[in-house]
């Protein structure tokens, strides 16, 4: 019987239980070919250390008093810049924030081809939802947008423009009953009559971000990523590109207390929010390559150029939105309320599990999450009126 | 605050200025974060620039007035091994023009001695050149082990079990291998 490669390298590393380690140690002497292995895989390692030490030993790297002094500095530029904040409320949760951040990238790097100055801009809106498997996992997620957010943001911040459409910003209006909220948010909201409870409703007011673009500074963005060998037209300076999300509301049941945890732990309290509100809108110049576009977005999310180009092509980007979704996660589609919709299964579990459900109907994007069970989920989605 | 603030909010978040707390981690793990991030590009000002984004989002998370020590040293290494991963690939393209300027500017500056300094500069290109071809998990395994990491803290940094480490760095030491060799032209 001869030992596995994996443990023979943890053998070398002392990394076996001290039982083991003997058990092995009687074992080698008297296997020629475990030996021989064991020798082989040694040889391999210590022929890595000796190359990495070999480069690193004059590196010379910065103290940590210099280095604290450089990173107080970059602290106090960054806390004073909005789109940093902005990106901070990211992914809650964390499906749906991907799929905008996805819409919004793309919509981002839109204006592809020549524009006449003075044609009307073309409209999109959400008619259809889907989902894509990217190849990023969960793990690397928050990450790997904090990285996009991070650079998009040195080099774009400046240019962004956030306006919100009414009240203060940032401002979720509270609101007494459904009727309320409809006024508001200019159509009718539904809630579910499978919970018997109240909910606290919320309006949240819409919002525009704008962007006129410096198209330089986008190539240099788009090479900062990876993305060098795409190039930008000069026609799409000066350019302006907007996404509109107009009002929705949320209704909250249960107790939907503020957990101080980082963000994918999911509270152990019982809260179910269902959040409804228009599809956003994005306004760019009408002649341009989306579908190219859309596989850059892909790609950067971790599909292979290949499969990012086969998807892009088979996808309508004008009216539907993507929903990426990580490696990992548990997702299945079903049918809600009357159409086809999304559900996702939130993989931070504790002892319950945390669904979102994502569906689309009439010009309205509805997504509820919370912890239950898919009966329950199906339950109280449809009897939504 | 409701989820529901913290989920649409456009509300800028307020954050505390550095403090005295903070500084303290600063000091404890900049130096091996720094140096695990140099062991992937091999360039004191890149790898200096993305420890310090990585602190930067230990500061804004505030991870680190909540967690234990323990608990800051993997998020560290974990997010560290992720970005200088996410550098490295990102510049595989540009990879081998960087290469050549490197012999250029090499034969434009005086170095005591310019033919080891130049085999330097090319052992690091190839090492992050390797890094990046790897596959990401193999290449975590390899580099945090040459961080000193146990294979129990690689392994909850990387979120796997501590038994299949052993056999993990074993399977990526033999490709690092197999590329440097290949890349070496042998």
């Amino acid at each position: 019987m001869h030992v596995q490669d994996g443990i023979l390298r943890a053998y070398i590393d002392g990394e076996l239980t001290s039982e083991e380690q003997d058990r092995l140690h009687n074992h080698l002497e008297t296997c020629e070919t475990c030996k021989e292995r064991m020798e082989n895989i040694q040889t391999t390692t210590s022929q890595i250390d000796k190359l990495l030490r070999s480069v690193e030993e004059d590196h010379g790297l910065g103290s940590p008093d210099f280095a604290y002094s450089k990173f107080e500095s970059l602290v106090e530029e960054r806390e004073a810049n909005m789109w940093e904040k902005f990106s901070q409320r990211k992914y809650r949760p964390v499906y749906v924030g991907l799929g905008i951040a996805l819409l919004f990238f793309i919509s981002l790097s839109i204006p592809q081809v020549r524009t006449m100055a003075n044609e009307f801009l073309s409209l999109f809106r959400i008619e259809r939802i889907t989902t894509v498997d990217i190849g990023l996992s969960l793990e690397e997620v928050p990450d790997e947008f904090e990285r996009y957010f991070t650079t998009a943001d040195r080099i774009l911040g400046e240019d962004l423009n956030f306006e919100q459409l009414s009240g203060d910003l940032g401002e979720a209006i509270p609101v007494a009953d459904s009727s309320e909220a409809s006024a508001e948010v200019g159509f009718t909201v539904r809630l579910p009559t499978a919970i018997e409870s109240e909910p606290e409703l919320l309006v949240q007011p819409g919002a525009t971000m704008s962007v006129t673009i410096d198209r330089d500074r986008w190539q240099s963005l788009l090479e900062e990523l990876g993305y060098g060998d795409y190039s930008l037209p000069e026609s799409v300076d000066g350019e302006q590109v907007s996404i509109t999300a107009t009002a929705s509301v949320a209704a909250l049941y249960g107790e939907c207390e503020e957990d101080e945890e980082d963000q994918y732990v999911a509270s152990t309290k019982s809260c179910t929010v269902i959040l409804q509100g228009r599809s956003p809108i994005v306004e760019a110049p009408p002649d341009f390559d989306i579908q190219q576009l859309g596989a850059i977005g892909l790609q950067l999310l971790g599909l292979a150029p290949e499969d990012a180009e086969a998807f892009s092509a088979s996808v309508d980007w004008t009216s539907t939105l993507v929903i990426p979704i990580p490696k990992g996660a548990k997702y299945q589609k079903i049918t809600v309320d009357g159409v086809d919709g999304i559900l996702l299964e939130d993989p931070y579990k504790d002892a319950k599990t945390r669904l979102t459900v994502l569906w689309l109907k009439n010009g309205i994007i509805y997504s509820m999450y919370g912890e239950m069970d898919i009966e329950q989920a199906l339950e109280i989605v449809n009897s939504l009126e | 605050m409701t989820i529901l603030e913290r989920k649409l909010s456009l509300e800028t978040r307020t954050m505390p200025a550095t403090s005295p707390d903070f500084e303290v981690f600063f000091s404890q793990f900049w130096s091996p974060i720094c140096a695990h991030c140099y062991r992937f590009l091999g360039d004191r000002d890149e790898a200096e620039d993305i420890a310090l984004e990585v602190f930067w989002k230990l500061h804004k998370k505030e991870l680190w007035q909540k967690e234990s020590q323990g608990g800051i040293r993997s998020w560290l290494y974990r997010v560290a091994t992720n970005d200088a991963l996410n550098a490295i690939r990102s510049m595989k393209r540009r990879q081998q023009y960087e290469f050549e300027a490197g012999r250029e500017h090499l034969e434009s500056t005086y170095t005591p001695n310019p033919a080891r300094e130049m085999e330097r500069v090319e052992i690091r290109a190839r090492i992050r050149l390797v890094l990046s071809r790897m596959k990401k998990k193999q290449a975590s395994v390899l580099s945090l082990r040459l961080a000193g990491l146990s294979y129990r803290e690689i392994a909850e940094i990387i979120k796997v079990s501590p038994n299949s480490i052993g056999t993990l760095l074993a399977r990526a030491e033999k490709e690092f291998m197999a590329l440097y060799l290949e890349l070496e032209g042998r």
